[in-house]
Parts: structure tokens; sequence; C-alpha cells
């Protein structure tokens, strides 16, 4: 008797539920192609995909019970007993990565639905939710096979959304991003096959334990060692870590704006799921070889991103330099793991800082779709455009400093701080001091250009601005700018949201 | 003997076979130049006169490619089932429903939106 492995829908419901909102989608378009009067129903399947996903997330996160669905079974292997290992488990940390995926997902569903997408609402809602689908997936995959598929399932559909603009500029960024996507996934599937080719395990709990035998040969050790590396090479790209960041700025500034905001906040969270599942799950024994690794692939990301970014006058190609920084920031704390005792704080400042600046970024991000689409140069206006917001657009000025202070770790923007000193306390504390130094430059470097943006905004309108524009700001675009700007104020009137995630056990 | 031989000997013998036939070609074998010969072969495209940056070129071929490897993915899912669907019950019967299903749905979707029309 072939053995079926009993699925937990409950468990499911938060990577079930977009999909099905993108099958509805298909359906209605299939039904009455190109309807311009069932626009509506196709955004409210759409939003009701993504609200259907966060309430499952919600409930389960009030639930709390420790559900896993799509289990082999355990028995008496070869040494001694073995444990039954599950393909999907619901944890803290699949939660957080849900809940920061899927909200993150709705307010740039929210920002495209009468914009960008509104030519071509089908293509992007189906898109979208698939990608979210994809991470919700990969945050609660816990072998190498659901991991490669998730990761793909979350980033392939990115290039279509950022193809969807449909002119040369366009185009352009979805080869890059696909070319990207497709190298990155041949150096993963590299990396995995070796792990799996040195432990003979599919499943993560089971790397774990063979690689943390006593009596491993060198040779096991250096194959799992190579793929880990080519496994971190591989995700890099997706979280366009330096060396693997050449696609971001021309990719941003190519997409349109809010596909630009999903791929800083959604495609960040599947990356840093991806690192996080891989090599705190997997491979926690190798955290001494590995911590090294990233640690300095970190530091590099954080430099470079900054560097850069200081240099920048078009807003989206800051935001896009802002992002790799932000990228190496979100890793830093991983760099701090030194045994497989530590990885579990690393982790969750990992986490926690991403908590930050997915709120942060989605609010800036807000702000820029918003002026971009009040002035004349579009999406290639520069930051010199933003002198005197504050006069004209007090509000969304306001959101927009606000969101700027979080990323640069500056009061008001507690929530900010807290993640940058929450991501530098584990490599105080491990004595990564090198890295710790580094990290702390970079909090000036980037102080310097996220002040520097901050400050056009009540700096005195400029001679030659021309008669500003009255901002219309849409119903959607009004609860993303609102709901980003709660998020962000919430969390730094309560940091130990940010501080304290993932408190119970690691799995 | 080690298990990489084989593997090795193989390797040998694919480059001599390459070199082999190569080789045989260029110093044998009649040149004639045609038009038909110049070309891309099967879907390529072509990359004169007009190159990248202007040059544009038909996506049909793509188009149909990739829909005959959605059902080329299907095709290889439903095998395995029907292998082993007297072991595996009612509950695979759905799962396998449900799958096509999807699938189906999103052939609709296409078939709809024309994207099954050559031209």
């Amino acid at each position: 008797m072939t053995r079926v492995p009993s699925v937990d829908w409950v468990a499911l419901a938060p990577v079930v539920a977009p999909l099905l909102g993108v099958v509805l989608v298909l359906v209605v378009d299939a039904v009455a192609p190109r309807a311009a009067r069932l626009a509506r129903v196709h955004d409210a399947l759409a939003v009701a995909g993504l609200v259907a996903a966060g309430a499952a997330v919600t409930w389960l996160a009030v639930d709390g019970a420790a559900r896993s669905t799509v289990c082999v079974p355990g028995g008496d292997g070869e040494a001694g007993l073995v444990l039954p290992s599950c393909s999907y488990v619901v944890s803290d940390l699949t939660l957080t990565l849900q809940a920061i995926a899927v909200v993150g997902a709705l307010g740039c569903l929210l920002l495209a639905v009468d914009g960008p997408a509104a030519a071509d609402r089908t293509p992007h809602h189906v898109l979208l939710l698939s990608a979210v689908a994809g991470v919700a997936a990969l945050a609660g995959a816990r072998d190498l096979a659901t991991l490669v598929i998730a990761l793909e399932t979350a980033s392939l559909p990115a290039v279509g959304l950022v193809a969807l603009r449909r002119d040369a500029q366009g185009a352009q960024a979805g080869i890059t991003l696909l070319l990207t996507a497709v190298a990155s996934l041949g150096l993963l599937l590299l990396g995995v096959a070796l792990i799996h080719a040195a432990t003979g395990e599919l499943h993560l709990d089971r790397i774990a334990t063979a690689l943390s035998g006593p009596d491993l040969s060198g040779a096991v050790l250096a194959v799992a060692g190579l793929g880990t590396v080519l496994g971190v090479a591989g995700i890099g790209f997706k979280l366009s870590a330096v060396p693997f960041h050449l696609w971001t700025p021309d990719t941003y500034a190519g997409a349109p704006l809010p596909i630009a905001a999903f791929l800083a906040v959604v495609s960040k969270t599947a990356g840093l799921a991806a690192v996080v599942v891989l090599l705190a799950l997997g491979l926690p024994a190798l955290a001494g070889s590995w911590g090294l690794v990233v640690a300095v692939l970190a530091a590099v990301t954080v430099t470079v991103g900054n560097l850069v970014a200081l240099r920048q006058r078009v807003a989206v190609r800051l935001l896009a330099w802002s992002t790799v920084a932000q990228a190496g920031w979100v890793l830093l704390p991983l760099g701090a793991a030194v045994d497989a005792a530590s990885v579990p704080t690393a982790v969750a400042a990992s986490v926690g800082y991403l908590v930050a600046y997915a709120a942060a970024t989605l609010a800036v991000f807000t702000v820029v779709v918003l002026l971009a689409r009040h002035h004349p140069a579009g999406e290639e206006h520069t930051l010199a455009d933003y002198r005197g917001l504050a006069r004209r657009e007090p509000v969304a000025a306001a959101v927009l400093g606000f969101g700027l202070a979080c990323l640069a770790g500056l009061p008001p923007g507690v929530m900010g701080l807290v993640a940058k000193l929450v991501a530098v306390r584990p490599l105080v504390d491990n004595g990564v001091w090198v890295i710790a130094v580094i990290a702390a430059v970079n909090v000036v470097l980037g102080v310097l250009y996220y002040l520097r943006w901050g400050a056009l905004l009540v700096a005195a309108p400029g001679a030659g601005d021309g008669a500003p524009v009255t901002w219309r700001v849409r119903p959607a675009e009004g609860l993303v700018l609102g709901g980003a700007a709660a998020l962000c104020v919430a969390f730094s009137v309560l940091p130990q949201v940010v501080a304290g995630v993932l408190p119970g056990v690691l799995r | 003997m080690s298990p990489y031989v084989p593997i090795l000997v193989l390797l040998g013998i694919a480059f001599a076979f390459s070199l082999l036939t190569v080789g045989l070609g260029m110093i044998l074998g009649p040149r004639r130049y045609g038009t038909a010969k110049m070309e891309a072969y099967e879907s390529g495209i072509q990359p004169t006169p007009r190159a990248v940056g202007g040059g544009r070129f038909p996506v049909k071929y793509y188009l149909v490619a990739m829909l005959f490897i959605i059902f080329d993915i299907e095709g290889v899912f439903l095998l395995p089932f029907a292998v082993a669907f007297d072991s595996l019950g009612m509950f695979a019967l759905a799962e396998m429903v449900l799958f096509v299903a999807t699938v189906f749905v999103a052939y609709a979707y296409v078939w709809r939106r024309g994207g099954l029309e050559w031209e």
C-alpha cells in the first residue's frame, strides 16, 4: 500500500488562500475576458485572497498549536530511532514571515490597483498573489525541495510583474530580473544538491542531525560547506546582497513603482525566509563556517549600498540602493552566529529588523508613488522635487519623514533605532568586533542620505518650481499611507514588538 | 576501481567522438552554403540586420513552447499517479482532480484571452 501523506489544510491556509484568489480571478477573466465592468470584482477577489491569508495567519498565531503537515514517518533507522519529519511546519518564524509578506503585498496591491495594474488587472493580481503564496510556502518549508520550489514560486512572478510596464525600459528590467533569477536558481540548485549529497537527507531537521554527528569525515563537511556557500550565493541574488546586487537599480527604476515596492518588501522577505530556513534550520551545525561568510557578505552589502546611495539623485534609484544597504542590515545579525547555540538569537534579530524595514519601506514607497503620480517627471523625479513638500502636503511629508527616520534609525523613528540595536547586539555579544564597527560606521552613512532627503521636505520651496499641483489621493492609496504610517508609529511606540519577535524555540 | 573511472572514460569517449566527427566533416565534407543553411536554427532569432535595442521578433513560438511545457509537466505528474492509482485511494483521486482543474482554469484563461491564436 502506497502511503499518502495526510494534509492539514488549516496549517496550509496562508498558502492556499492566495492561490484560491488566483484561481477565482482567472475563472472570472476566462468567463468574461477583458470586461471593464468586472474590474472591481477582480480587485475584490485579489484583496479577499490576501485578507483571507492574513486572517489565517492571525488565527494560527492566536491558536498557537504546534502544527505541521506533509510528514514522512519516523522509525528505526540504522543509527537508532528516527523522528518523523515534516515538509511544512507552522511556527513563530513561519507566521511572522507570512505576516510581513501578506501585509506588504496587500499594501503594494492597493497602491497598484488604479495605477500600473489598471490596464492589466488579471495578470497583475494573479502574478502578485502567486508570489505571495510562494513566500508563504517558503516560510513554512522544511525540506530542500519545497524550499527551492517555493522560492522560485515567490520570485518568478515578480519578473512578469516588472515587465507589465510594456515598454523598452520595462522589458529591459524584466529580462535583467529573469536572467538573475535563472542564474541564482542554478547556484541554489547546485548548493542544495551538494547538501543533499553530503547528508543523504531532504528534510532540514534530518540534515541538521546528520551534520551534528560526532564522527563526520572531512569530505562530508567539505561538500556540505561548498553546498552552503553556493546556496547562500543563490539566495544572495534574491536578497540583492553585494556582489549579487547588480540587477537591483535598473530593475527598480524600470519597474512600475508599486512593483518596485513589492520587490523591496515581499521579495526581500522571500530572500530572508530562504536564508533563515536553509541556514538556521538545516545547517545550524555549520554556523561557525556560514556565520563568517554571511558576516562578510552583510558588511560589504551595507557599505556598498550606503556609499552608492549617497550619490543618487533620482528618488527611486536612491531607494533601490537603500534597499541593498538594508538587505545587508537584515543579514548582519546572522553573521554573528558562531555556533548552533547562537543561531536562534541571530535569527530573531534578523526577522525583527525585517519587520521594521518592511513597515518603513512601505511608508516611504507610498509617498514616492504619490509624488510620481503628480509630477511631470513621473517615476524619474529627483530628490530636489521633494523641496518644500511639508508646506504643500503636510500629511504625506510627515509620513515620508517618519519613514526615513525609521530607515535611518534616528529618533523619532524609534522602531528603526531599536531594530539596528537588536541587529548589532549579537555581533557584540559574540565578539565579532570588526563587523560591529563596520555596522556602526554605516549607521552614520545611512543617516547622511536619509537626513538629506528629510531636510529637503521642510526646506523653503526654491524659485522656478512652477505652480504646485494639488494631490488627489485615491482611497486605496490613502489606506496604504495611513496603514503603513500607523504600523511605523505603533512599532515605534512599542519597540518591544520588533525586539521580541520569535521568543520561542526556533523550528 | 574508483567509481569515477567509468565516468572519466565516458567523458573521454564523448570528447573523442565529437572531435572525430567534427574533424572528419571539416576534412571530407563539401562546403556549399545557401540561404537555408545560414538561417537561425528552428525558432532562433535572426540577429541581423536589426539587432538588440530596436529589433523586434515574434514571440508566438515561445508562447506555444511554454504552453507545451505546462502540459508536459502535467503529464509528468499524471503518469506516476496513474501507475499507483489502485493503491492510492480516493484521496489521491480528489487531489488529482483538483490539480487538473487548476491547470484547466489557467488553460481556459489563456484560451479566452487569445493565447492560442497563432496570428
